[in-house]
């Protein structure tokens, strides 16, 4: 190949031309600076999260449970080396005398040390390490602000008063935001022992914190005795456990932030194959001439690759710097959802992948319009009616399709991490695009086949252009029906996430839940609750105990038998369960019978939840063994309930019916519903003050909690999806600009036979309104079937749509293609035709 | 004598919707090198399908071009690119000037596409200053009028030095004193190289300066005739 020659001719004829390639280079831009941005945030992330695992839990190893640690437990951990330290954590109101409130609060009660790494951070400084000996609390930092609380003054928990000794400036281990309705409070042991708040049944969490040092290996420790703290119901976790959990938090972020990053770059990808097209399609008298003086049609191919891949990989380059200055940007969006500061440094490999990926991306979906230039006919120098193009297979052609689905294939594999679902999404996309171009098809077939013979000239013309030599239609409705349809599966499920936990907000539901109510507190309880006018909507009592064995084996009998089926959560989980002689209208039975009532030595039936039910993996009539503090019961299936999830009224996965639990250890919870934040306030402090071991959530201040998150989320939402929006809006532009080649030389003839502009107007409307509407149409229609499927199998939401915005994607899409697509024709209509006629000849 | 140009059968049919059309019916002549010829013809006889397939722009369904001694309709694409490159000039009724190149660089393609690119610039200017546009070398196509742009194009035909120059309508698309200066360009610029040149033309004052007429009508030749009164 001669390429100097080609080198030379690449640069004069891009000469003039370059400006038309702004929207090539655009598409490339916008979609490699988000792929990039995206990497590197999660790069630094990742590289943040090895560092700061550590001082993150604060030890080498933390055991976990929601009872002391048994005998056995505690000669596993004697060879453990090092300093320890243990922790009791549990939830309870603190009353504020200096303000007459009262919090729900978290407390933290450690003995010992910790953390052994990284520091308290405290002010004053030294409260970190001198609260314990001075018996006093720490108070999180938030708190103290909202009730404008000093160090000095003092708080009330379980009754008994604490002195504020510290403000609180960091927690530790406690992962993203929703700690605000329930701060944190350190106390010391002796304190919580004084408030009396640890009573059997109660819910408290204990932690035991050992500082082994490296040598130890906590990992091959974890391992080795991993089995036996299970079946004690007691968790490990070391450092890297704490590195995967910090991954995993982050993985739903994550997700989303790759979404983003997909679609912005496959609408990247089709705005370069349109604006590429539109590009060839104005050179091909061009390219007619210099095959007739005869070029080979391989090196009239690399003199428009030459150009193309040039400004392809300044784009990219600019679009990685780009990525790069707004990934600067993301911690100072994302900071509430972070545990840590994470330090943004330049990623290297981010902007590695990034230039990679985008050449690669780039030159394939350039190379498929670009393909054309050798199969353009040197015979239009003759004529210019000649097909643009020579017919017959293009093998190359097809050879590129496949490697571009290899390559957009094994880019969704390394954005999913999982070969199966980059095949699934790959052969999503591949269904998208051939639905889009059946549809097209459809309707040339179908505006031919029906077509309004005796409506205005108008309408005729406007309907034939869809249909007629040259037409648009196939690259339009394809185009901007993957864009849509990508476009508005973001849009859905973005919708879906906010919806699915905004949904609780709804009416008239209860939003008060008092629980830790002793059983002989509940008459003044229920007495107070009605002296503020409030209604006791539901007042149950509770009863926590563990499954000892079912189904004629102990809980060591099936641990040791590998033929179980059930799941480890449903067979530990310490159960809190309740008795009626009712079914609760948020419940329904789907199998079984009810038994309201038992007699004194009867068999006992308990109603199992369908989601417990299946975990068990147990059915009607199969045994179960219950341990009540000690006593062991003995019952058996005798229905299973589906629970309306969305109620926030208090749920049970185990109904016991009335006659027998009434003289077990237990707890009441009351809830009710309070008009406004006054009373609320008024009766939570009366509350506190009367029964002090009694704890007070406000639902409507979780979810003001919620709405706040919420609406962060959504602004990150927003502010990523902007990326794709942007790029979204370039394919629309490059795809119409494609059809003003097309229509141009129509419109002039039209308007030279004397039609009147407004006429012309009016065809390109019909026109362009058709195309509009029925991509977004047949566009909206894959995103919805697509985003079920994403909702429903990858992110297990419910599937319930709002139309609004999808209408809104609608009227966008077809005003844009209408709007655009009058613009391109408003030169026509402007200008004499002679003018334009004048031009098209140069 | 050897012919530079055998036609033999020439026919090419087009597929209509529901019925063929034979543009070109058996077509067959030779034509010697130097020869200056006119095709002649009303609208539609076939006059410019001949000249794109004899150029090897077009395919015929059947029959047989050889072209400076090979055969065309046995080359691939990009060998009759080649053949048109080394041997052929084109000079069309619309011009066909690449856009985005000026003058002078329009004028080099030829000769760069043999790679060439050395005496290339030295040859286009002699030439445009021969046409009588040595001043507007930097020009772009768009900055000309319709007769300059014919000479940009006679330039470039001749820069290769041809065997065979085809026109098609060549003062087709200019006014009549512009078309005469074309003309006469077009017949100079042809003397001193002695080249073969092949016209398509349903001017009957340009035929009438060509050594031989063939006339077309209905994809056949009707006529095949030497002028008596060579008016050059
Ligand atoms: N692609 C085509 N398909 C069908 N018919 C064609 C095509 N190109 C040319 N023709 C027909 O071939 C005939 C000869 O055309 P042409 O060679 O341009 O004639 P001329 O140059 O003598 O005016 C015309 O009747 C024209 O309609
Ligand atoms: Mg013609």
């Amino acid at each position: 190949m001669n390429w100097p020659f080609i080198l030379k001719t690449a640069y004069r004829d891009s000469r003039k031309d370059r400006s038309k390639l702004i929207l090539f280079m655009s598409s490339i831009v916008l979609g490699i600076a988000a792929l990039v941005a995206i990497n590197s945030f999660n790069y630094n992330l990742v590289k943040d999260i090895d560092e700061q695992a550590k001082s993150l839990l604060g030890a080498d190893i933390v055991i976990s449970g929601n009872h002391p640690m048994t005998e056995q437990i505690a000669a596993l951990t004697d060879t453990i080396p090092g300093d320890r330290a243990s922790e009791v954590e549990l939830f309870t109101m603190a009353y504020l005398p200096k303000t007459d409130d009262s919090q729900f609060v978290r407390i933290k009660a450690i003995e010992g040390a910790f953390p052994f790494y990284g520091v308290l951070k405290t002010e004053p400084a030294d409260a970190g390490t001198q609260y314990q000996s001075r018996q006093q609390i720490l108070v999180d930092d938030g708190m103290m602000l909202q009730y404008g609380l000093e160090v000095g003054d003092s708080v009330r928990i379980g009754g008994v008063p604490m002195l504020i000794g510290g403000r609180l400036m960091s927690a530790f281990g406690s992962i993203g935001a929703g700690s605000s309705f329930a701060p944190l409070v350190y106390i010391t042991p002796d304190l919580l022992d004084q408030s009396q708040l640890v009573q059997p049944g109660s819910m408290v969490d204990y932690s035991y914190y050992y500082k082994s040092g490296d040598d130890f290996g906590a990992d091959d420790w974890e391992d080795m005795v991993r089995e036996d703290f299970r079946n004690e119901s007691m968790r490990i976790q070391t450092i890297e456990d704490q590195k995967e959990d910090l991954d995993e938090a982050f993985s739903s972020l994550n997700y989303f932030l790759n979404l983003v990053a997909l679609v912005s770059l496959l609408l990247g990808c089709i705005g370069v194959a349109s604006s590429v097209m539109i590009y060839v399609k104005n050179k091909i008298s061009s390219i007619a001439i210099f095959r007739c003086l005869g070029m080979k049609g391989s090196e009239a191919l690399m003199i428009y690759f030459v150009q193309i891949i040039l400004l392809g990989l300044i784009s990219v380059v600019i679009g990685a710097v780009m990525g790069s200055t707004i990934q600067m940007l993301l911690p100072v969006i994302l900071r509430d959802f972070l545990p840590y500061a994470v330090e943004m440094d330049l990623s290297w490999r981010a902007i590695g992948e990034g230039i990679v990926i985008g050449a690669v991306i780039t030159s394939l979906f350039a190379l498929v319009p670009l393909m054309d230039v050798r199969r353009v006919s040197p015979l239009r120098t003759l004529r210019a009616s000649v097909d643009d193009i020579e017919g017959g297979r293009d093998y190359l052609k097809w050879l590129l399709y496949v490697l571009i689905v290899i390559a957009i294939a094994g880019f969704l594999w390394t954005l999913t991490g999982s070969v199966i679902d980059g095949a699934i999404f790959t052969v999503g996309l591949l269904i998208a695009f051939g639905v889009l171009y059946g549809v097209a098809r459809v309707i040339i077939w179908a505006v031919r086949r029906f077509f309004p013979r005796r409506s205005s000239f108008v309408l005729r013309q406007g309907l034939s252009n869809l249909y007629r030599p040259n037409n648009q239609t196939q690259t339009l409705v394809v185009a901007i029906g993957l864009g849509t349809a990508i476009l508005t599966t973001l849009f859905i499920i973005q919708g879906l996430l906010l919806q699915n936990v905004g949904s609780m907000d709804a009416g008239n539901q209860p939003n008060m839940i008092l629980f830790g109510i002793e059983r002989d507190q509940s008459e003044e309880l229920a007495e107070l609750t009605r002296e503020y006018e409030l209604p006791v909507i539901q007042q149950v009592p509770i009863v926590t105990m563990r499954l000892a064995a079912w189904q004629g084996k102990t809980k060591d009998e099936w641990f040791a038998d590998t033929t179980r089926t059930a799941s480890r959560w449903a067979i530990n989980r310490e159960a809190r369960v309740t008795f009626r002689d009712t079914l609760n209208p948020d419940e329904t039975l789907i199998k079984g019978e009810f038994t309201g009532y038992v007699e004194p030595g009867d068999s006992i039936f308990v109603s199992l939840a369908e989601r417990f039910a299946e975990a068990l993996d147990v059915d009607l009539g199969d045994e179960l063994v219950w341990n009540v503090q000690g006593a062991l019961i003995k019952t058996y299936v005798g229905s299973i309930r589906e629970i309306n999830f969305r109620s926030m009224q208090t749920r049970f996965f185990i109904l016991f019916p009335n006659g027998v639990l009434e003289r077990a250890p237990q707890f009441q919870v009351l809830v009710t519903k309070s008009p406004d934040t006054e009373t609320t306030a008024a009766y939570r402090s009366a509350v506190v003050k009367a029964f002090p071991n009694v704890s007070v959530i406000d639902l409507g201040m979780i979810l003001s909690t919620l709405n706040d998150i919420l609406s962060k989320v959504s602004y990150i939402i927003q502010f990523m999806a902007g990326f794709s929006i942007l790029t979204g809006l370039i394919v629309l532009i490059s795809s119409l600009f494609l059809s003003k080649y097309q229509r141009i030389r129509e419109s002039v003839l039209l308007r030279t036979l004397g039609a009147h502009r407004r006429q012309i107007m009016r065809i390109n409307f019909t026109e362009y309104f058709m195309l509009g509407s029925l991509s977004a149409l047949t566009g909206i229609f894959i995103a919805l079937i697509g985003s079920y499927l994403l909702a429903k199998y990858q992110l297990e939401l419910d599937f319930d749509l709002r139309w609004w915005p999808i209408l809104m994607v609608y009227i966008v899409v077809v005003g844009l293609t209408v709007l655009i697509g009058l613009f391109n024709s408003r030169e026509v209509v402007q200008k004499s035709p002679l003018e334009i006629l004048r031009k098209e000849i140069g | 004598m050897q012919h530079i140009l055998s036609v033999r059968e020439l026919t090419k049919i087009y597929q209509g919707v529901n019925r063929e059309l034979t543009v070109l019916d058996h077509v067959s002549f030779d034509i010697a090198r130097g020869e200056v010829v006119s095709i002649v013809g009303p609208s539609g006889s076939g006059k410019t399908t001949l000249l794109g397939l004899c150029a090897g722009l077009d395919a015929p369904s059947s029959g047989q071009v050889v072209l400076t001694g090979r055969d065309i309709s046995q080359l691939s694409e990009d060998d009759k690119a080649q053949v048109r490159n080394e041997n052929v000039g084109f000079i069309f009724q619309n011009f066909q000037l690449l856009p985005t190149l000026t003058a002078l660089e329009n004028v080099m393609i030829p000769l760069e596409l043999q790679g060439k690119a050395k005496g290339a610039a030295a040859i286009a200017k002699d030439l445009l200053d021969r046409v009588g546009l040595g001043d507007r070398h930097d020009h772009y196509p768009m900055q000309l009028s319709g007769g300059e742009q014919q000479r940009v194009s006679l330039a470039r035909a001749f820069s290769n030095s041809p065997k065979v120059l085809f026109a098609d309508e060549p003062t087709g698309n200019l006014d009549e004193d512009t078309g005469h200066v074309v003309e006469q360009l077009l017949f100079d610029l042809n003397k001193e190289q002695g080249t073969t040149l092949i016209i398509v033309t349903h001017n009957p004052d340009l035929a009438a300066k060509t050594d031989r007429v063939i006339r077309l009508k209905g994809g056949k030749v009707v006529s095949d005739v030497l002028n008596e009164k060579v008016a050059r």
